[in-house]
């Protein structure tokens, strides 16, 4: 299921020009799904198939993102990655693999990966992988984080929607802070156990559905629409509403 | 089996090592033997010529020169001498021919070499000989050959090589004997093994009654091979059952595939179709993600990341996670109170552990039930965790399996996940050498998990 307006690319610093990505996957099948995945959801990609071409057309070209297989021939994932790192290329990468362990994951983002993502994989998961790579979350030198209608105090940690108080359990803040610096933007129930809760382990019961359920609650009276928006089959979104 | 081979085996060269000692022993025996007899019959023999030589002294001349010629010189067995020289040496009477050289006259009896007259001409005997010198000045001397001294060697060398020869002929043999029985047992052995390893992996060592240490060795081995099968089974029943849980989901999604090929009227339902496919092949990903898993914690002894675990607070933010899916359920996890645990350990893999069986306590309990859990420090023991929940449980017969690698409760089967989540804490909890158990109190099924003390509670 692919659904355009789930997930647009970010802006294009060149305006005008598409993002440029690069991706190195040696499985031909795999690489075309990936390919056409990106292609339609507004992505430039270029796509070669051996470790050792990686590193000179990375050089190049100028990439806003790089999606590296662990497993290559020529040249290792991981190989290619420190290359281009000693090389002061501080692109982000993002790194595929069919390797599930934990070492193996701190080892990709060891090496100088950002992200590590195990196959198999949604494309949906992916393209909000890659998204979170070229988008910067919303920084503020503010104490007050504001989206649209919902204003986060980050010392008081609590929450106001039209002038309304929002009183917040740790968790909960958490949460919120994370969705509301990324605005707009799909985030995965992966990427919310991963980088909200630090857990990586993948538990039996939809436990982000339920806490995101019970935010939800919180943030909406009946009647005013939705902050936080389901996606199907990939994640949830906080929408910009003035 | 050739001989040589027996020869060559630990057993003979063990008796080799032992006929020699034997030999050797015999030898020592032997030879105190003489040493002591030889002493004896010297001694005998001194005090017999001393008397002897007494009793002549105390005789006159013309009764010692007759004592001398008769009852010395009239010896049949021609074993004790005696002589009278005058003052210049020339033999007087008797049966020596001529003074041994050597002898002094100092009252002690001494060995010297002697030449009696014998058919032939004199002959050279070693004897022991006691002279002294009369009152006239003519010498006396009075002696006894050493041939019974040379008879007793003889007697005992014969008895000494009589007797050695054949104890070491017969040691060998039976070295060989049994180097030729224990190379027939080795050969069995090796036939057996050779069988084992060819895949008749329920044949056992052949063990004799006598219950030596090869037998001994053997009913070990037979011991090693019965838990080997035993796991074998295990493997394969796993194997099975690893087949069967990833065939299910396969098979269904291939027959929705197939029917939404066949079926499908719009782009809309064969979409359908084909995400209901994708979530059977993500659940067969799931099962093998948990294996793999497992298999990685089992195999890997991950104590790299070890460090001072803080139960309580584990425990409070597992609750804290889970609390929201109880409450859905209209249920409750309560977490007593008390002081702050601390265990050495997986910080990431104990909370996982937890929120697993958190995670069954809530899925497992009725609507409206309600979860315990616990920790606390006991006394030596160390510290215990405990996770009560008011549900059905899990089956006294089918405890234990629910903690080996692939094995789901049959109450399970419906329910959501692959199965191995206890399989998982299972694992988990031995990486630590920590204990589970089970039981029923209260109308609540509790798991209790007894951790190893650190280093200074205890």
């Amino acid at each position: 299921m692919l659904n355009m307006d789930e997930s647009r690319p970010p802006p294009s610093p060149v305006a005008g020009t598409r993002l440029r990505l690069l991706l190195v996957e040696d499985d031909s099948e795999i690489a075309a799904e990936i390919a056409a995945d990106l292609g339609q959801r507004g992505y430039d990609i270029t796509h070669v198939d051996a470790g050792d071409q990686a590193v000179p057309v990375a050089e190049h070209g100028q990439f806003d993102l790089l999606i590296v297989d662990r497993m290559l021939p020529g040249l290792d994932g991981l190989s290619v990655i420190e290359r281009l790192r000693e090389e002061n290329i501080r692109v982000p990468v993002l790194v595929l693999s069919a390797l599930t362990a934990v070492d193996e994951r701190v080892r990709g983002l060891k090496a100088g990966g950002d992200d590590y993502l195990t196959k198999p994989f949604d494309l949906s998961e992916l393209a909000a992988r890659v998204e979170a790579l070229l988008r910067r979350p919303l920084e503020t030198r503010d104490t007050l984080l504001r989206v649209g209608q919902l204003t986060l105090d980050l010392i008081e940690r609590e929450a106001e929607r039209n002038g309304r108080r929002i009183e917040l359990l740790p968790r909960e803040f958490k949460l919120l802070q994370y969705l509301m610096r990324r605005p707009n933007q799909v985030v995965t129930r992966a990427m919310l156990l991963e980088d909200v809760w630090h857990y990586r382990f993948v538990p039996q019961t939809n436990l982000v559905d339920v806490h995101i359920g019970k935010l939800r609650r919180k943030l909406d009276l009946p009647g005013e629409s939705t902050l936080i928006e389901s996606i199907r089959g990939t994640g949830f979104l906080f929408r910009e509403i003035e | 089996m050739k001989l040589n081979e027996a020869f060559r085996t630990g057993t003979f060269r063990a008796t080799v090592v032992g006929s020699l000692f034997f030999a050797a022993a015999m030898l020592l025996l032997y030879g105190f033997l003489f040493w002591q007899t030889a002493g004896y019959e010297r001694a005998r023999i001194n005090a017999f010529l001393i008397s002897e030589s007494k009793a002549l002294l105390q005789e006159s001349p013309s009764q010692q020169l007759h004592d001398v010629e008769t009852r010395f010189a009239g010896d049949l067995h021609r074993l004790t001498f005696a002589a009278i020289f005058s003052a210049d040496g020339r033999v007087e009477g008797g049966d020596i021919s001529a003074y041994p050289p050597g002898l002094v006259l100092d009252g002690a009896v001494h060995s010297v070499i002697v030449m009696r007259p014998g058919p032939h001409g004199p002959i050279r005997e070693r004897a022991r000989a006691l002279g002294s010198r009369l009152p006239d000045g003519r010498l006396l001397i009075v002696g006894r050959t050493e041939a019974d001294l040379a008879k007793l060697r003889a007697i005992l060398s014969r008895g000494f090589v009589l007797g050695l020869a054949p104890g070491i002929a017969l040691a060998l043999l039976a070295g060989t004997l049994a180097s030729v029985r224990m190379l027939a047992r080795i050969a069995t052995l090796n036939q057996t093994i050779a069988r084992i390893m060819a895949g008749e992996i329920d044949a056992r060592l052949p063990v004799n009654r006598s219950r030596d240490a090869v037998d001994r060795l053997a009913l070990s081995v037979n011991r090693m091979l019965d838990r080997i099968e035993q796991l074998i089974h295990e493997v394969q029943g796993v194997g099975d059952d690893i087949a069967h849980d990833l065939r299910t989901p396969l098979a269904r999604a291939r027959s929705r595939l197939e029917g939404g090929r066949l079926r499908a009227l719009t782009r809309e339902e064969l979409g359908q179709v084909v995400d209901r496919a994708i979530a059977d092949l993500d659940q067969t990903f799931t099962t093998i993600t948990a294996l793999l898993r497992i298999r990685h914690i089992e195999t890997s002894e991950r104590r790299t990341n070890f460090g001072d675990v803080n139960l309580t607070a584990l425990l409070k933010e597992a609750q804290d996670l889970y609390q929201p899916v109880a409450e859905l359920r209209g249920q409750t996890i309560d977490m007593r109170d008390g002081p702050a645990v601390t265990v050495v350990g997986d910080r990431d893999l104990l909370f996982e552990a937890v929120a697993n069986l958190i995670d069954n306590a809530v899925k497992f309990s009725p609507e409206g039930g309600k979860v315990m859990i616990s920790v606390h420090e006991d006394g030596k023991l160390g510290p215990i965790m405990r996770i009560a929940d008011s549900g059905s449980g899990i089956k006294l017969a089918e405890r234990d399996a629910v903690l080996r690698r692939f094995y789901r409760a049959d109450p399970s089967r419906h329910a959501a996940g692959t199965g191995l989540g206890l399989s998982l804490v299972a694992a988990i909890l031995r990486l630590h050498d920590f204990q589970l158990t089970m039981a029923d109190a209260d109308s609540m099924f509790t798991i209790e998990i007894r951790c190893r003390p650190t280093a200074g509670t205890a």
